[in-house]
């Protein structure tokens, strides 16, 4: 029997191997699904290196002329330097300087209110209040929202309590040499966990840098302002 | 100020304090011998699965195998379905197989002095072997030790009997004649008896459990294949992953077993919220652009803005098909084949539409079409979408209005050169043939190269062809017994040609008969038994939880080595009917569970209802059951009385969070009979255009903006 399924088992390793023999946009089948069952379970994030963040932010602070971003999501490991492709209002929407990959932050006033392409993103954020009390560089208290999507594609509405500090000033360095900026802290309690967020303001109330908790698989969203 | 923010913070511990203790609320993914939720070992709990839990169990010792699936099908009910294998039960078969059905409901929930009490009912559709009903109490103590104490007739009344009323007829082999027979008298009738035991987490990851049983195996002592030196049974459970365990047990002093779980929960997603690439931000207009009407005149300019939208949404994968441009308004025809979210597509156009189209457009409608139809039309201004881009999604929900597209009318024209479109395929995939008792589980794996044609207004023509690789499909040498047209039950001859074979040829045309009017007609090779034709009407509005129905198809059965030929309708046991069809009634309960009953004349010539309850999930995973009772009667039907099955549609995109509507459907039927049967016809209607009407559009909504 094994003899004469030789010639049909070979067209089944051809059409293995051609898995996407296809001119459609979706075809998968239990072969390539177990393929890349396999492959999503030994993705583990690695870290960038350094050199490279470096080198990419060079490259984008020479050749482009607007504002550029660090920008690290720390539970992921991910770092990217990211240019400004679109603004709604007050909202300014990124995406990778030096990459293809379609994936897009946007912040308001420096601070990450959502993402796409990541998975488990942050949707959207009403931010605003926090904000306000921020860019004023006094204490004080305001209540956030962050959303997500879960399983179902039902959003799921995370609340945040946040007792807003002043804190020192600290001499920021950057493109344009070096700014004074108060950092600002925010302790944030949620109904399960706290998270400490921290900000610093230059005299406009402008956010040149944060790191804000960005979601439960997010972990830290830190952004710098290159330029 | 600092006051008030801690008493916000007080009284959010509180609230978690609160939603920690009923998080657990006495649920669990371990499972017992017969694959049901629950700690203990042959003895049922009053624990259940978290909701939607999906499992898996195997369970053997000493000559006993049980495969159970289970599915929580609400908080408060379990369904299970199970194959099980005895050795030597029988003198007529070397393994004794069998199927059954359980059901099992949760009364009341644990409270703090109470505990949960649930019913249950063990093979209530089998031939009885298992056949056990019972009522039975389990209480948490502290967070590790959970205890149970319940009470059981029939197989679990067999020991430790307490009393009892009525009369139970006893299980004999005699009557598995049919099966399938639901024997409501029975139920609860005969010896109580009495069983308990508890479960305890020794670490979070290693359990024991200790039970008295009341199952005193009597059917298998009697065949000699079973011994019992005490009605002790213990076991410890490692819990391997969060949805997988694996036990060993002792079994009434004399046995030791194995039984392993693994299950799946179609509510979480690996990755919520999906992979997919980001979408292309919207463009905002400079205020005073929006006044500028100068493109519309210019015959370039229009050309030049189709094209540009075209290539915008062509980057999302997205097809424009039809297209019409107006002052101030855009009328937009995609059809989407992507996106198995509709949400998502009609998310992405509008946003497409903010980069292509003159500022000056401001009503944007989009027209969903659906196998060249168009099924629903949704407006938005574009002031809101500009507005709204980083708000909750909702918001964006209540700017949006679905209006059925021939009630909006203004439909688009067609665009040229969008049609006709071809795709095609090769892959391989496996042909699986289950329970038949001589070898439980067959199958085949073979090569299809599959084609089709999207001619344009709803005319579809497609056409498939497979050879089969290797498998052993061909071994099965249970042919048909059948007292009625062997309208189904000849599937073994249809796996005896190893030569390439037909698997459907068809053209359709789908068609828009009037406001919530759909209609469409399928000619040619159906599927692997049956060529013919098939017509449908449907009639559905457009925000509706109710749908309803008529299908009539004119079949001739196909040659059993799948090539062009037809052969007689006349069969050994009868002759099937030209005609058959169906009214339908569908029904969305809203929070997930969907409904539908069929009413009408089966491939047999029988006539009869099915009745098919599903639960849905936003993500597209569902999980059903279908009966089908018809005028055939038990004895004509054969064993199982009626026919019924399972059926499971798992999407791929919440497998990789990647956007593809590939979503197949597994249907499990205990067993396939003559009775009940209908003809396969791809691309029904109301699964045709369902997606884009407004309650499955709005039951993924969150993905609007994603």
């Amino acid at each position: 029997m094994i003899a004469a399924s030789l010639p049909r088992l070979s067209l089944l390793v051809c059409a293995m191997i051609l898995a996407a023999c296809s001119n459609q946009r979706s075809s998968e089948n239990v072969f390539t699904v177990t393929k890349r069952v396999i492959e999503q379970r030994r993705v583990k994030p690695v870290a960038p290196d350094p050199q490279v963040v470096q080198a990419v932010a060079i490259d984008a602070l020479a050749k482009t002329t607007g504002p550029v971003l660090l920008y690290q999501l720390e539970d992921r490991k991910a770092v990217a330097i990211l240019r400004p492709i679109a603004q709604n209002g007050a909202y300014q929407t990124w995406a990778a300087y030096g990459s293809s990959e379609r994936l897009s932050a946007t912040t308001l006033n420096g601070v990450l209110v959502s993402t796409r392409g990541l998975g488990n993103d942050l949707m959207s954020s009403r931010v605003e209040p926090l904000l306000e009390v921020v860019a004023r560089r006094e204490d004080g208290v305001a209540t956030i929202q962050q959303r997500y999507l879960d399983g179902e594609n039902q959003i799921v509405n995370l609340k945040s309590d946040c007792k807003i500090t002043r804190g020192e000033t600290e001499m920021l360095a950057s493109v344009s040499g070096s700014v004074p900026a108060v950092r600002m802290t925010a302790e944030c309690w949620q109904a399960d966990r706290s998270v400490e967020n921290s900000y610093l303001v230059d005299a406009n109330g402008a956010v040149v840098q944060s790191r804000h908790w960005a979601g439960p698989t997010m972990g830290y969203s830190t952004i710098q302002r290159l330029r | 100020m600092t006051i008030r923010l801690r008493n916000i913070l007080g009284a959010v511990a509180i609230l978690t304090g609160a939603t920690g203790a009923s998080a657990n609320d006495l649920v669990t993914t371990i499972t017992n011998n017969y694959g049901t939720p629950g700690g203990l070992i042959d003895m049922p709990t009053a624990e259940m699965a978290p909701d939607a839990q999906l499992s898996t169990t195997v369970a053997y010792f000493d000559g006993f195998s049980k495969t159970t699936l289970s599915f929580q099908v609400a908080p408060w009910l379990t369904g299970s379905f199970r194959y099980s294998g005895t050795r030597d039960l029988t003198p007529q078969f070397d393994t004794f197989y069998d199927r059954s059905f359980d059901l099992r409901f949760r009364l009341f929930k644990e409270t703090e002095y109470s505990p949960a009490i649930a019913v249950g009912l063990q093979d209530f559709l089998g031939t009885g072997v298992l056949g056990a009903e019972y009522i039975v109490a389990t209480k948490s103590v502290g967070s590790r030790l959970r205890v149970t104490a319940g009470l059981g007739w029939g197989r679990l009344g067999s020991n430790n009997a307490i009393g009892g009323f009525g009369t139970r007829t006893p299980f004999n082999f005699a009557g598995v004649g049919t099966g399938g027979d639901v024997s409501i008298s029975n139920w609860f009738k005969g010896d109580i008896g009495l069983f308990g035991g508890f479960s305890y987490d020794v670490t979070d990851k290693l359990a024991f459990a200790l039970e008295y049983s009341s199952d005193s195996y009597d059917t298998e002592r009697r065949a000699g294949i079973f011994e019992q030196s005490t009605a002790v049974n213990a076991s410890l459970t490692y819990k391997l992953a969060q949805d997988a365990n694996v036990r060993a047990y002792v079994l009434h002093g004399e046995e030791i077993g194995v039984n392993f779980t693994i299950g799946i929960n179609p509510r979480g997603m690996p990755i919520p919220g999906g992979l997919e690439a980001a979408p292309l931000p919207v463009a905002v207009r400079d205020p005073d652009a929006a006044r500028d009407l100068g493109w519309a005149d210019q015959p370039a300019a229009r050309a030049q803005v189709a094209k540009s939208l075209d290539e915008t949404l062509a980057l999302d994968e997205i097809d424009l098909i039809r297209l019409r441009l107006e002052g101030r308004a855009a009328y937009v025809g995609i059809q989407n084949e992507t996106y198995d979210r509709t949400s998502q597509a009609l998310g992405r156009t509008v946003r497409a539409m903010t980069r292509a189209l003159p500022a000056s457009i401001e009503d944007f409608h989009v027209t969903l079409y659906a196998k060249g139809i168009p099924a629903s039309t949704v407006s938005f201004s574009r002031t809101d979408i500009e507005r709204l881009e980083h708000k909750a999604s909702d918001e964006a929900l209540a700017a949006a209005t679905f209006r059925d597209s021939l009630r909006f009318g203004n439909l688009p024209e067609p665009l040229p050169g969008k049609f006709p479109r071809y795709g095609w395929s090769i892959y391989p995939f496996t042909r699986v043939s289950l329970f038949d008792p001589d070898e439980p589980l067959r199958f085949d794996v073979a090569l299809r190269v599959q084609g089709q044609a999207e001619l344009g207004r709803g005319w579809m023509a497609r056409a498939a062809t497979s050879v089969k690789l290797f498998g052993n499909l061909d071994q099965s040498n249970r042919f048909s017994n059948s007292r009625i047209p062997r309208v189904r039950s000849d599937a073994a001859r249809y796996a005896q040609s190893d030569a390439p074979r037909v698997d459907w040829l068809t053209l359709s045309k789908y068609q828009r008969l009037a406001p919530d009017y759909y209609g469409r007609i399928t000619l040619g090779y159906l599927e692997q038994m049956y060529a013919g034709v098939s017509t449908e009407v449907l009639w559905r509005p457009v925000d509706s939880r109710i749908a309803i129905g008529a299908e009539l198809n004119y079949v001739r059965p196909r040659d059993f080595d799948g090539d062009f030929g037809l052969r007689d309708s006349n069969t050994l046991s009868g002759t099937i009917p030209d005609f058959n069809g169906h009214a339908s009634v569908y029904y969305d309960f809203g929070g997930g569970y969907h409904a539908q009953v069929d009413a009408g004349r089966y491939l047999a010539g029988d006539w009869g209802v099915t009745i098919g309850f599903d639960r849905e999930f936003a993500n597209g995973w569902k999980v059903g059951a279908f009966a089908t009772k018809t005028d055939v009667s038990a004895q004509d039907f054969g064993e199982g009385s009626f026919d019924k099955g399972i059926r499971i549609t798992a999407p791929i995109s919440w497998l990789f969070g990647k956007p593809t509507q590939q979503a197949p459907t597994a249907v499990i039927r205990p067993l396939t009979r003559d009775g009940g049967a209908r003809v396969n016809v791809t691309g029904r209607l109301y699964e045709t255009i369902r997606n884009s009407h407004e309650r499955d559009t709005v039951a993924s909504w969150g993905k609007f903006w994603r």
